[in-house]
């Protein structure tokens, strides 16, 4: 086990008695985009919120490197993994700036302010993602896609090692979630982060992951390989849908084609 | 549009902060002198700072009078008493994400008020003094936030419309109740309606030292509680997800905001009963001037608070002398209409 830079062993967890997930494991190194595919109700989000302790498992560990999370306090956590959650809605006008900002909240103690180099990391962050410009602009005035960015540059002025996502493309249109994907995929090459990314869309996600995770009713369906996993059987199985996945020499990475529907019974 | 670069945005935001610092406690020391110059007797600003520095020599007896025993803890009384409802409406504000919290929009002063009432009419504070209304107050206030919050919620969430009602519905319930038990405990002696006046209306024409001292003992701790958690309430305006993942604990932030907002919002209502719209307005103001960071957002409306209530009670208390008005009629002639305001510009856009 050479530089396995996030460990998930035999994560259980239920809701009121309800078991969501069942010894779900899998291993991460770094630079790597793992996809976290499976229906709705399959515990996808629940994984990531069992992964950062914003849920308790009932049982299994999760190591970031040689450290157990469930042995860390929240900052701690905090500065070893950075989340994107789905959308976000902000009832007061903070700017783009104020928002990245708070991704070193996890570094600083409580009356502390903003040091030098706070503002530096901040500021790497905002140039990585392109969002530099929008600084000063209020995040209610943004587009779903430019708001999208200013997260992601918050989560990297946490400096993790780590970088779960949550739909990172829903509700934004096709070329924004081109962009946010080739953003996400530069930036676990060039900073080496390890990104577990929760998606529903299959074709960006058998494009851009390393590995994929698939889920069904709590449970590790497959993992590997795109084309190990994406497979037509285990596709029709979770997703009820007939595909075809491909490697398109064009965009030099796997494509899935949909095929058409399974009818339930 | 030409983009500042970071540095810049950083330095011109704390260089706000300082500003607005500078300005609202200048602001204050002069709403301070200027009204306690005014009134039915005026006494000129010379003499008002020549009696507070204490050099009283030459000076007509009952002018130092009037302001060390009257206008002085009147005053400061209004100081401390807006300070804890803006401070408690900021926190409201930031940790339900609605800009239409306030004590009293959602009843947790009415709640207090019954408390306090209560307490002083079984006579509990001959036994345990002055200092258990407001404790009394703080424990009502919590009973009242956490009523409001069983109600109001909609899958663990509390939207405008069902906070707003909820609390009409539980601040109505405990006004009636405070006014039945004043009218009551009375039984028909002068000056019952009086007494459910100052409670529902809110005035501070009762004000003494020591009521200024125990409002100022809870202030103190419960700012230090609220603005330690600022950065924390910041992140929880972005939302619970957002807030877990930097390093925040979504339960202890609510539960440290509610309780500190109590805390302040009984002390606030203890002496001096239900001043309406305080807490609402006063954080918007602050918001709208310095921006939506509770860093500076609670100092700012600490002090923004201390100062809309020195200035409207003053008007209270001279407009028509000399008959005095309560101070609550005053803020609820400003508050309703900006309340309205407010809502219309909620449903017209989602820029705050």
């Amino acid at each position: 086990m050479v530089n396995m830079r996030l460990s998930v062993q035999g994560i259980e967890f239920a809701y009121n008695s309800v078991p969501v997930l069942k010894d779900v494991a899998f291993e991460a190194k770094e630079g790597e985009i793992i996809g976290v595919l499976g229906p709705n109700g399959s515990g996808k989000t629940t994984l990531l919120r069992c992964m950062n302790r914003a849920l308790s498992p009932s049982k299994g560990t999760v190591m970031v490197e040689d450290k157990e999370i469930g042995s860390m306090s929240r900052r701690e956590i905090a500065s070893e993994m950075a989340v994107v959650p789905q959308n976000c809605v902000i009832t007061f006008p903070f700017t783009a700036l104020e928002v990245v900002m708070m991704g070193r909240n996890p570094s600083m103690d409580r009356f502390q302010r903003e040091a030098k180099e706070d503002i530096a990391i901040v500021k790497r962050s905002m140039d990585a993602t392109s969002v530099s410009g929008l600084a000063g602009r209020s995040m209610n005035q943004l587009s779903g896609g430019e708001r999208q960015r200013v997260i992601i540059a918050r989560a990297l002025a946490q400096q993790p090692k780590i970088m779960l996502l949550d739909e990172p493309t829903l509700h934004l249109d096709v070329n924004h979630q081109m962009e946010i994907m080739e953003l996400v995929k530069e930036l676990a090459d060039r900073e080496k982060l390890t990104v577990i990314m929760v998606s529903h869309d299959l074709n960006l996600a058998a494009r851009f992951c390393d590995k994929l995770i698939l889920l069904s009713e709590g449970r590790v369906l497959s993992a590997g390989k795109v084309p190990e996993v994406l497979t037509q059987d285990n596709v029709e199985k979770v997703f009820k849908i007939r595909s075809l996945v491909q490697y398109d020499e064009r965009i030099n990475a796997y494509s899935l084609t949909i095929l058409g529907t399974v009818s339930a019974n | 549009m030409e983009a500042k670069p970071i540095e810049q945005l950083h330095a011109e935001k704390l260089g706000k902060w300082t500003l607005a610092l500078i300005v609202l406690i200048g602001a204050l020391f002069i709403a301070i002198v200027l009204c306690i110059c005014l009134g039915t007797v005026y006494i000129p600003p010379d003499r008002v700072l020549a009696i507070l520095i204490g050099n009283t020599a030459g000076i007509p007896a009952y002018e130092v009078n009037i302001i060390q025993q009257v206008r002085l803890p009147r005053i400061l009384l209004a100081g401390v008493v807006g300070a804890c409802l803006s401070i408690a409406g900021t926190a409201l504000q930031g940790i339900f994400k609605n800009p239409m919290a306030s004590p009293s929009v959602i009843g947790i002063s009415q709640g207090a008020a019954f408390g306090a009432s209560l307490t002083i009419v079984l006579g509990f504070t001959v036994v345990a003094g002055d200092f258990a209304i407001p404790v009394s107050a703080f424990l009502f206030a919590m009973l009242t936030l956490f009523l409001v919050y069983m109600l109001g919620k909609v899958e663990g969430a509390l939207p405008t419309t069902t906070l707003l009602l909820a609390g009409i519905a539980v601040g109505a319930f405990f006004s009636a109740l405070v006014s039945l038990m004043q009218i009551l405990a009375a039984q028909g002696s002068t000056g019952t309606m009086e007494r459910v006046v100052f409670w529902m209306m809110g005035s501070l024409s009762l004000a003494n030292w020591s009521q200024f001292w125990i409002v100022l003992a809870f202030l103190i701790p419960g700012f230090i509680l609220l603005f330690a958690f600022s950065r924390d309430l910041n992140a929880m305006i972005v939302g619970e997800t957002h807030a877990t993942s930097l390093g925040v604990d979504p339960k202890t932030t609510t539960k440290i905001m509610l309780s500190g907002a109590a805390l302040v919002t009984g002390a606030a209502v203890a002496f001096t009963g239900v001043i309406a719209f305080v807490g609402l307005i006063v954080p918007h103001i602050m918001r709208m001037l310095i921006g939506p960071d509770n860093r500076i957002l609670f100092p700012a409306s600490l002090l923004g608070g201390a100062i809309f209530l020195i200035l409207t009670d003053t008007v209270a208390r001279t407009v028509m002398a000399p008959q005095e008005l309560p101070v609550g009629i005053i803020t609820a002639l400003m508050g309703g209409p900006f309340f309205l305001y407010l809502l219309r510009r909620k449903r017209e856009a989602t820029e705050w």
